[in-house]
């Protein structure tokens, strides 16, 4: 892999990975199982889990059709492989900031072409540094954006008080912990429990949120959904936008 | 111990009953990466294998076994009472290999070359380094006082050895160093509520949270290593093992090692050693936090604290004051058998390097992705 092109993003928009790329008949899958599609991925995904949030998706992503890979399939993780080659150094920088905890969420309403299932992802910055990030499929298909974002809310919100929990025990408190969403009516769902039947099939758990803001917790905040650093664990995004998400979870480049 | 001679390989291989040395020829063949810390994820692999085989013997037949051993549930397979009628019968079915994930891709990313079992490895060239390696295990095994040589009570059956061996390469020296490992094959071990798999491994998100304070307070991180790990946790239950392969004791050929503390391989061994170093953290005052069990920490004022993260076998011991650290360090040295490392530089492969001007701490993979790619 040392001399291929390096590229700027972990997946590129042309790749609509789906189901149906995955070989049907037994001489394709013979010529996939040459392919060490299952370790290559595991790999990935060490580095996903240890310091690269920015390949999250991706890597959720291919890992859908572990059990039986398609060329396409074994193309997106070369194209990752690549990606990882032109950002070999990149690094997760922390400090400069004051530890404080801050949470980002996102989803992608129907990404998955098979399943019409929505992406959740979000990620906990810390000091400047990303520290805790996810990007997974939903269990439910969502209705609306705002059913998607409400559920992504529900799971960022569950990670981030574990975190501030965690941060009490060892001697930090911080006086307000707010998590960043996107999208407007999915905060206001969050506080304001009206009932309304574009929103009334959704789960139960769901409403939890709002046990949780009541208590006081947490809060929910609006951003922009060009300051949102989650936005990049939910979608394959154009390179500008990308680098934007990087630079927001602390990825850079740094000589040291 | 004092004579123990290569010469004894050849015994070993008649010592071990027909059966079992079938059972282990194949798992040789099913186990293609040799990476100690892995040692624990092949046991699983194999484990159902050895399932199916006890239930050959168990349930498909019924066989006159008398009750007093089967509450000891360690039922030898040679010692079933044979009678003309009953014939146990074994899977003609021909065991074919996985063909999906075929030895070759994984040892693309850890093989080294090392041999795979030691009865293969004394015709190469590094001979004398594995034997001396296998000696140093020998007796480190020998100085924490892991077994005991017994004679094999009836109705209890001794678990299988094997050696594993590892060519590691010191980021700071030239020289590779060799390493061989004995460990049980704990496969073999039963179900139990008691020998469940538990590893004490901090989360990441952990590991990430204390370095950015690390970052932001500009506090020390040391790093600390415990050698032998598994061999500290002490061994409450009854468990014996062959002796090692190439190290009989002469005269005592039929003997058998009774554990005294765990050993790698065994499904306890992990759990022993958290039990272990837990008691210890506790006596010295520190607190388990409740939402990582992997992280102790203690608070002595305001802003000065220590915070040790525990995986496995590594620490990261982050804290303002260096000389606490040291003392911490130096008691933890005369409990255990410990490596100081100094300043944090490698964690899981995660390269630790910091900018204490600019009060930052960068995290990158480098060498793992130059590695994969």
């Amino acid at each position: 892999m040392e001399n291929a092109k390096a590229v700027s993003t972990p997946l590129a928009t042309h790749f609509k990975l789906s189901v149906k790329q995955s070989p049907s008949n037994e001489v394709e899958k013979t010529n996939m199982s040459r392919v060490p599609y299952a370790s290559a991925v595991g790999s990935l995904m060490y580095v996903m889990v240890c310091t690269r949030p920015d390949i999250a998706h991706v890597v959720g992503t291919v890992s859908r059709f572990l059990s039986n890979p398609g060329r396409e399939h074994w193309n997106a993780v070369k194209w990752i492989l690549r990606y990882l080659h032109g950002t070999v150094d990149m690094k997760l920088c922390f400090g400069g900031d004051k530890p404080t905890l801050m949470g980002y969420s996102d989803s992608d309403m129907a990404g998955d072409i098979d399943s019409r299932k929505s992406t959740s992802g979000y990620l906990i910055k810390i000091a400047g540094g990303a520290m805790a990030w996810q990007s997974r499929l939903q269990r439910c298909v969502a209705l609306s954006t705002t059913e998607a974002e409400f559920i992504v809310i529900t799971e960022a919100c569950k990670e981030l008080l574990w975190l501030k929990k965690f941060l009490q025990e060892l001697g930090f408190r911080q006086d307000n912990y707010s998590l960043f969403v996107d999208s407007q009516s999915a905060i206001h769902l969050g506080k304001n429990p009206t009932f309304h039947s574009r929103s009334k099939h959704i789960n139960v758990r769901y409403h939890w949120i709002r046990d949780a803001l009541d208590a006081k917790l947490l809060e929910l905040e609006k951003v922009h959904i060009d300051d949102n650093g989650a936005d990049m664990m939910t979608k394959a995004l154009p390179r500008g936008k990308f680098e934007v998400c990087c630079e927001i979870v602390g990825l850079a480049v740094i000589s040291t | 111990m004092e004579d123990q001679t290569i010469e004894d390989i050849y015994k070993v291989e008649k010592t071990t009953p027909e059966k079992d040395s079938n059972i282990t020829d194949g798992n040789r063949m099913r186990l293609p990466a040799h990476n100690l810390e892995n040692v624990e994820t092949e046991a699983q692999d194999n484990e159902q294998h050895g399932d199916v085989d006890d239930q050959q013997v168990g349930s498909g037949i019924e066989v006159p076994i008398d009750d007093a051993q089967e509450e000891h549930g360690d039922d030898d397979l040679g010692d079933i009472p044979e009678s003309p009628q009953v014939q146990l019968r074994r899977s003609d079915r021909q065991k074919q290999p996985s063909t999906r994930y075929s030895c070759v891709e994984y040892i693309t990313l850890t093989d080294g070359g090392e041999p795979k079992c030691f009865e293969e490895d004394f015709d190469g060239e590094e001979k004398k380094q594995w034997l001396d390696a296998m000696q140093d295990e020998m007796k480190s095994l020998h100085d924490n006082h892991t077994y005991d040589l017994v004679k094999l009570p009836k109705g209890k059956r001794a678990l299988e050895t094997r050696w594993i061996f590892r060519v590691k390469q010191d980021s700071n020296s030239t020289l590779p160093r060799y390493k061989a490992r004995l460990v049980v094959k704990g496969f073999r071990q039963k179900k139990d509520v008691d020998n469940e798999i538990f590893s004490p491994v901090v989360k990441m998100s952990s590991i990430r949270t204390v370095i950015s304070l690390a970052a932001t307070l500009d506090l020390e991180v040391e790093q600390m290593d415990v050698k032998t790990t598994f061999l500290h946790g002490n061994l409450e239950e009854e468990i014996y093992m062959k002796q090692p392969g190439g190290f009989l004791v002469k005269g005592k050929e039929d003997y058998v090692c009774r554990l005294r503390k765990s050993l790698y391989g065994l499904k306890q061994a992990p759990r022993q050693w958290y039990k272990k170093f837990e008691s210890f953290m506790c006596e010295q005052g520190y607190k388990k936090t409740t939402y990582d069990h992997c992280v102790f920490v203690k608070i002595f004022s305001n802003d000065d604290f220590i915070i040790l993260l525990l995986y496995v076998d590594d620490m990261l011991i982050v804290g303002k004051d260096i000389s606490r650290i040291d003392r911490l360090k130096k008691t933890l040295g005369e409990s255990f058998v410990m490596k100081d490392l100094g300043a944090a530089k490698r964690i899981l492969g995660i390269h630790i390097s910091r900018d204490r001007r600019e009060k930052n701490i960068y995290l990158s993979q480098e060498q793992y992705i130059r590695k994969v790619l």
